[in-house]
C-alpha cells in the first residue's frame, strides 16, 4: 500500500525521523504526530486529546500534531518539510530523468558501435524505441532516391518494410518534411491530416543531418493515446542518435554500390581487352603471314628482277663500245651508274628480305681468305685512290690496327693471337659482300687518312665447340678509318633499315640505307658479332667476327713460310703509311728477308751515308713529305755501285706520269693497295729472272677484246630461251669475236650437240621443254659424237643448293646472272684452258701406242721443267720434287688400277685428277691428258669404259718416269 | 524482519538520487540507510546487517573496496550482497573489485530503472540465493 507523504517523510527516513524526533523532545506541549488513520508515527499516543493541527500537503491532509502550543509550528514545520521533499523529488526526479536518457544513449551507442547496414541500425534504433515506448505502432523510414519516404523497418500492423509512405500518409509526410519532432494524440482531429490517417497517435521525430531531413522514427498506435512530451524527448534522442548512424550506413551502401559498378566495369573491361587482345594476336598472326607471304614472295621474284637486269646492264655495255660522241657516251655513263645503282638495290632488297625470310642460306665451301679479302679490296681500291686514302690490308697475328690496348698478362691468357687459316670453309661471296660494304662505308666517309683493314684471329677461352671434330676458328675483321665519325647519340640508328645517321648524310654520301643491316644479319648467320666504335672527327672502327672451320690450304702457302731466294736478301721500305710499313716488313720477313723501314726520307739516307747496303727497296710513290722520284735517285746516289732496285708503290687506276718521263728507272710497280702476292711476285721478277706468270688475266678497260676469238678458238654454243638474254649473249660473244650457235631450249641444245661438236656450251639452267640440269645430264650420259663438251651453266639462282645440282649434273663451271662481261672472259678462258689441252694432245688410238712410239716422241715438255725449276727456286729442289714424283705416281696408277677392279668412281676420279696434276706440273702432258680424261669418266661413272685409257697410262709411264731421272741425273752431276 | 539496503556515498545528491529512486520499496517496507563514508558504513553494516549495500567506489579511506574486502572478510556478513557503483569512463578494475568480493557493479549516472531492478532482485531472491 502506497504510503503517505508524511508517512514516508516520517518513516524510514531515518534521518529525517531523528531530527524531527529531537525536535518533540525538547518540546514538551508536543505529545505525538499522527497520519491518517490516527497510528502513531512519532511520539507517544496522547493520553489525553490535545489540539490536533493538521499537517497538509499537495492539497490533502496528511495527519495531525497533537499537543500544546509547539504543535501548531511543528505542524507548520513538516508542512514546509514535506513541500522541500517534494521539491527534492521534482529535482531528483528530473535529474533521475536525465540520467535515464544518458544511460539510454550510451546503452545505444554501444550497440550502434557493433551494428552494421542500414537494415540493422535501423532495427535496433526502433527496438529500442519500442521498448521504452511501450507503442503498438512504430516505422523508421527514410527518404529513398525516387524522393519518397521508404518504410526501412516497422512494427506493428499498421506499417510495412519496404513500402513507401503514400498519399495517405500526406500528412505524416508533411509532418516529416517539417524537421521538428511532435506528438499527436488524436491524429483524426488534426487539420493537416486530409485523408483517413492509418494512425489514431502518432509521435514523430524527424531525422536529420544539419542539412536536411533524411527520414523519421514515428510510434504510435491506431487509438487516439496519451504520448507525452517525454515519449517525444526519447525519440528526439533516439533520431539523433539514428542521424548519423544511418548516415553511415548509407554512405557506406552506396560505396559498395560504387564498389560493385566497378567490379563490374573491370569485369567488363578485362572481357574486352581478352577480347582486343584475341583480336590483337589474330591480327598479329594475320601480319605476319602476309609478311612471310610478302617476303616468300620477293625472295622468289630474284629471278624475275634480275633478268631484264642482266639484259640493261649487258646491253648499256654493248651500247658503250661501239662508236659514240661525248654526249652520247656520257648518256650511256649515266644509264651504267644509275643500273649498277640499281642492281645494288635491287640486291640489297633481295638480300634483305630474304633475310628477314629467314631464307638466306650460306653456301660452305672451302676458300681462300686472302683471295677473299683481295677481291674485296679491289673493288675500293680505285675510289679510295681518287681520294688519295691510303688503303692498307693487314693479314697478321700481331694486329697492328687493333686498338684495344694489351693488358700484359690479362689478353695473352684470354687471347691467343695467332695467324688466321689461310684458307677457311664458309660463303666467300658473303664474306666479300660485307667486307666491300664496310670498305666500301670507309671510303664513302672519309676525306683524307686512311682506311685499314686488319684480319686476326681471336681464339677465346675452351668454351667454342669445335664442328664434327674440327677446330673452329673465330676470324675477328676489323675496317678502320680515319672519317667523320658517327655521333654516340646516333649509333642505334646504324643498324636500323632504312636509315642513314641523319639525312644530310645520305643526301652527300648516298647509300642505300640496308647495307650495314645486312651485313649485320650475313655476320651473325656466319656465327659472329658486328660492332662498332666510333668518335666524331677521328674516325671509325667497324669489327666484326666470323666462326669458321679451316680448310686445306690451297696455293699460297708461300705467304707465310721462308722462300729460299729471299732468304738473307735486305729490303729497305719507305712509306708514309705506319700500318702499310709494318705490314710490308712482317711479310718480308716472314720470307726470311731482312727488312729495314722509315717514314722519314732522311732516316734512310742516313742509313745509306752509315754503310747500310739493300737488295732491293720499296717506295710509296705518295710520300707525304716530297717527292718520291727524288728521294730514289738521291738514295741510289749513296747507294754506290750496287744496283738498287726499287718497287714503286702506287695506287690502283693511277699511273703517274712523271714516271715515263723522269729518267730514272723503276723496276716495278706495285698497286695499292698491296697483297704480299704482288710483292711476292714482284720480287721474284727482281731476283729470278723469271716472267711473272700470270695465273688470272686481269682485263683492262676495254673489256672486249675483239680478238679474244683468235686467241682462243672456241666452237660455242648457246642455250638460252628467254628471247634478250639470248640476243644480248650473243652479240657480247660477237663483240668477242665468237659466232656462236643458238638452242632456245635443252631439246634442242642435245639435237644440236648430235649434229656437230662444241667446246664450250654456255648453258642456261631454267628453260622450258628441257632445262639445263637435265639437259647437262643427257649429254654426259650420251657423250654424242664422242665428246665432252666444257658445260658452264648460267642461272640466276644464288642458292648453294643450285650450285650443288649444277655440279652434280655434270656441268664444270657456273655463272649467276647478271652475267659480267668479265665473268664470261674469265669463264671462257678456264674452258679455254682446258679445252686446248685437249686440243693439243689429240687421243690416238690406243692399241697402236708401242713403247718405242713412247720414247721417240717428247714425253716432258722442257718448258714446263724450267718453269717448275724457277718457281722452285733452283735444281737442287727440282731433284727433290722429282724424287717426290717418282714415288707418288706409281701410288696413283696403282689406285686408279684398284679402284678399277672395285668399280669406285670417286676413287677413280682422284687418283687421276692428282695424277693429272702432278704430271702436268713435270711436262708429262700425254700422260696428264690422259689423265684428265680418266677423271672426266670417273666424273661420269662409266670409269669401266676408262680401262683402255688406264692401260695406255700405265704403258706411257715408264717413259716418263726415266725421263724424268735422266733430268735428275743431270741435276747432280 | 525488515529487508535493509545501505547507501553508501560521500555524495548527499547521489545519496539523495538512489534513495528516490529506491522509494517505492520503503511502501513495500524495506529500510533505506544511508551513510556517507566508508567508515561509518562499516559500522552500520556491522549493527544493522543489510541485505544489499549500494557502494560508491570513489571515496576517501576506507573507499568502496576497501569497505567491500573488510566486509566480506566477515563470515556472518559474507552474505551482503555488495554493489559496486563506478564512474563511466574510468577504467574499472575488475581484478580488483573480484579480490574483494564485489558481486556486482553499476556506472554512474546510473539508470534508476535497472538501480530498482537490481534492488528487487536482490531483495527478492533471499539471502544465499544472489548470485
Amino acid at each position: 500500500m502506497a504510503r503517505s507523504a508524511l508517512q514516508r517523510l516520517l518513516g524510514t527516513r531515518r534521518q529525517t525521523r531523528e531530527v524531527v524526533a529531537a525536535l518533540l523532545a525538547r518540546q514538551s506541549s508536543v505529545v505525538a504526530i499522527v497520519d491518517l488513520q490516527e497510528q502513531v508515527l512519532l511520539g507517544e499516543p496522547p493520553a489525553v486529546d490535545g489540539m490536533r493541527h493538521p499537517v497538509a500537503h499537495g492539497g490533502s491532509l496528511q495527519g495531525h500534531v497533537i499537543g500544546g502550543e509547539s504543535a501548531a509550528a511543528v505542524a507548520g514545520l513538516l508542512t514546509l518539510m514535506l513541500e522541500r521533499e517534494e521539491e527534492k523529488k521534482a529535482l531528483a526526479g528530473e535529474v533521475l530523468e536525465k540520467y535515464r536518457e544518458l544511460n539510454l544513449l550510451y546503452d545505444l551507442a554501444d550497440k550502434l558501435a557493433t551494428a552494421f547496414g542500414l537494415e540493422a541500425i535501423s532495427e535496433l534504433i526502433l527496438t529500442e524505441a519500442r521498448r521504452l515506448s511501450t507503442a503498438a505502432e512504430g516505422a523508421l523510414v527514410l527518404y529513398a532516391e525516387s524522393g519518397q519516404l521508404q518504410i526501412v523497418t516497422a512494427f506493428g500492423q499498421v506499417f510495412s518494410a519496404g513500402d513507401c509512405l503514400g498519399e495517405c500518409d500526406d500528412g505524416l509526410i508533411t509532418l516529416i518534411q517539417n524537421g521538428q519532432p511532435e506528438v499527436i494524440n488524436q491524429l483524426s482531429r488534426d487539420p493537416r491530416f486530409h485523408h483517413r490517417p492509418r494512425l489514431g497517435a502518432v509521435v514523430c521525430a524527424p531525422i536529420r543531418t544539419s542539412k536536411r531531413v533524411t527520414g523519421a522514427l514515428l510510434i504510435g498506435q491506431r487509438e487516439p493515446a496519451g504520448y507525452t512530451a517525454a515519449d517525444q524527448k526519447l525519440l528526439t534522442i533516439l533520431a539523433a542518435q539514428a542521424a548519423p548512424a544511418i548516415e553511415n550506413a548509407l554512405f557506406y551502401a552506396q560505396l559498395e554500390r560504387y564498389n560493385r559498378t566497378l567490379e563490374q566495369k573491370v569485369e567488363e573491361r578485362t572481357a574486352e581487352l581478352a577480347e582486343a587482345n584475341r583480336e590483337a594476336r589474330e591480327a598479329l598472326a594475320a601480319a605476319e603471314a602476309a609478311n612471310e607471304a610478302k617476303s616468300a614472295f620477293l625472295a622468289s621474284m630474284s629471278h624475275e628482277i634480275r633478268t631484264p637486269m642482266n639484259a640493261i646492264i649487258g646491253m648499256t655495255s654493248l651500247l658503250q663500245s661501239t662508236n659514240l660522241n661525248a654526249r652520247q657516251f656520257e648518256f650511256t655513263e649515266i644509264v651504267r651508274s644509275s643500273s649498277d645503282a640499281l642492281l645494288t638495290l635491287i640486291n640489297d632488297i633481295l638480300d634483305f628480305s630474304k633475310i628477314e625470310a629467314g631464307r638466306l642460306e650460306l653456301e660452305m665451301q672451302p676458300f681462300d681468305l686472302r683471295d677473299c679479302v683481295e677481291g674485296a679490296l679491289d673493288l675500293v681500291a680505285t675510289r679510295a685512290a681518287e681520294k688519295h686514302l691510303d688503303l692498307v690490308y693487314v693479314v697478321d697475328g700481331r694486329d697492328g690496327a687493333s686498338n684495344q690496348p694489351e693488358e700484359p698478362g690479362a689478353e695473352r691468357r684470354r687471347y691467343q693471337r695467332i695467324l688466321p687459316p689461310p684458307a677457311i670453309v664458309g660463303d666467300v661471296t658473303r664474306l666479300r659482300q660485307v667486307l666491300v660494304n664496310l670498305l666500301n662505308n670507309a671510303v664513302k666517309f672519309t676525306e683524307r687518312g686512311e682506311v685499314v683493314l686488319a684480319v686476326t684471329e681471336n681464339r677465346p677461352p675452351a668454351d667454342l665447340p669445335g664442328v664434327d671434330g674440327a677446330e673452329r676458328h673465330l676470324l675477328h675483321f676489323v675496317v678502320k678509318d680515319t672519317g667523320i665519325g658517327i655521333p654516340a647519340e646516333r649509333m642505334d640508328r646504324l643498324f636500323k633499315p632504312f636509315s642513314q645517321v641523319d639525312s644530310s648524310t645520305t643526301r652527300r654520301y648516298g647509300g642505300t640505307g640496308l647495307g650495314l643491316i645486312i651485313s649485320r644479319r650475313l655476320v651473325e648467320l656466319m656465327g659472329g658479332e658486328l660492332w662498332v666504335e666510333s668518335e666524331m672527327g677521328r674516325g671509325s672502327a667497324f669489327h666484326f667476327t666470323v666462326l669458321a672451320t679451316a680448310a686445306e690450304s690451297p696455293v699460297h702457302d708461300f705467304i707465310h713460310n721462308p722462300v729460299p731466294w729471299l732468304a738473307g736478301k735486305r729490303l729497305l721500305v719507305i712509306a708514309g703509311n705506319a700500318v702499310n710499313r709494318r705490314m710490308l716488313t712482317l711479310q718480308a720477313q716472314s720470307w726470311g728477308m731482312l727488312a729495314m723501314n722509315t717514314g722519314n726520307g732522311d732516316e734512310a739516307l742516313t742509313w745509306l751515308r752509315r754503310g747500310q747496303h739493300f737488295h732491293a727497296m720499296v717506295v710509296d710513290s705518295q710520300l707525304p713529305w716530297g717527292d718520291s722520284l727524288t728521294l730514289i735517285r738521291a738514295l741510289r746516289n749513296l747507294h754506290g755501285a750496287d744496283a738498287l732496285p726499287v718497287l714503286l708503290m702506287v695506287p690502283m687506276g693511277q699511273m703517274p706520269p712523271l714516271l715515263e718521263n723522269a729518267g730514272t728507272t723503276i723496276d716495278s710497280i706495285i698497286n695499292k693497295p698491296i697483297k704480299p702476292s704482288q710483292l711476292y711476285e714482284a720480287l721474284q721478277a727482281l731476283f729470278t729472272d723469271r716472267p711473272v706468270r700470270d695465273d688470272h688475266p686481269r682485263p683492262g678497260r676495254n673489256l672486249f677484246d675483239a680478238r679474244m676469238a683468235q686467241r682462243l678458238p672456241l666452237r660455242i654454243l648457246l642455250v638460252e630461251d628467254n628471247a634478250n638474254n639470248q640476243k644480248l649473249a650473243l652479240l657480247v660473244l660477237e663483240r668477242l669475236g665468237y659466232q656462236a650457235d643458238l638452242a632456245a631450249n635443252g631439246l634442242e641444245a642435245l639435237l644440236a650437240l648430235r649434229r656437230q661438236p662444241y667446246d664450250v656450251v654456255l648453258m642456261d639452267v631454267q628453260m622450258p621443254e628441257m632445262d639445263g640440269l637435265e639437259a647437262t645430264r643427257r649429254v654426259r650420259q650420251e657423250r654424242p659424237g664422242n665428246r665432252d663438251p666444257y658445260i658452264i651453266a648460267m642461272t640466276a639462282n644464288a642458292m648453294s643448293s643450285d650450285r650443288d645440282d649444277c655440279l652434280l649434273a655434270g656441268m664444270d663451271d657456273y655463272l649467276s646472272k647478271p652475267i659480267r662481261v668479265e665473268q664470261l672472259v674469265a669463264a671462257l678462258w678456264r674452258a679455254g684452258g682446258e679445252v686446248a689441252m685437249e686440243a693439243e694432245a689429240p687421243p690416238p688410238p690406243v692399241a697402236e701406242r708401242s713403247m718405242a712410239g713412247v720414247r721417240e716422241a717428247p714425253v716432258l715438255d722442257a718448258q714446263a721443267l724450267r718453269t717448275l725449276e724457277e718457281m722452285v727456286g733452283g735444281k737442287e729442289y727440282l731433284h727433290q720434287l722429282i724424287d717426290t714424283f717418282l714415288e707418288e705416281a706409281p701410288r696413283l696408277l696403282k689406285n686408279l688400277r684398284r679402284a678399277l677392279e672395285q668399280d669406285d668412281p670417286d676413287g677413280f676420279r682422284l687418283a687421276a685428277h692428282s695424277l693429272k696434276s702432278n704430271c702436268a706440273d713435270y711436262g708429262a702432258t700425254h700422260l696428264s691428258d690422259l689423265c684428265k680424261r680418266m677423271e672426266a669418266m670417273g666424273r661420269e661413272r662409266h670409269i669401266q669404259s676408262a680401262a683402255a685409257l688406264l692401260d695406255a697410262a700405265e704403258a706411257a709411264y715408264p717413259g716418263v718416269s726415266s725421263a724424268l731421272m735422266a733430268v735428275r741425273q743431270s741435276v747432280s752431276s | 524482519m525488515n529487508r535493509k539496503i545501505l547507501i553508501v556515498d560521500d555524495d548527499a545528491h547521489i545519496r539523495a538520487l538512489i534513495e528516490i529512486t529506491l522509494e517505492s520499496l520503503e511502501d513495500e517496507g524495506v529500510v533505506l540507510l544511508t551513510a556517507d563514508n566508508g567508515t561509518e558504513a562499516l559500522e552500520i553494516i556491522h549493527a544493522e546487517r543489510p541485505d544489499l549495500v549500494f557502494l560508491d567506489a570513489m571515496m576517501p579511506e576506507p573507499d568502496g573496496f576497501a569497505v567491500c574486502r573488510q566486509v566480506k572478510q566477515v563470515e556472518e556478513c559474507r552474505d551482503i550482497v555488495m554493489v559496486m557503483l563506478t564512474a563511466k569512463g574510468q577504467a574499472f578494475d575488475r581484478h580488483r573489485a573480484t579480490a574483494v568480493g564485489v558481486d556486482r557493479y553499476l556506472t554512474k549516472p546510473f539508470d534508476p530503472d535497472r538501480l530498482l531492478a537490481v534492488a528487487r532482485e536482490v531483495l527478492q531472491a533471499g539471502p544465499g540465493e544472489v548470485e
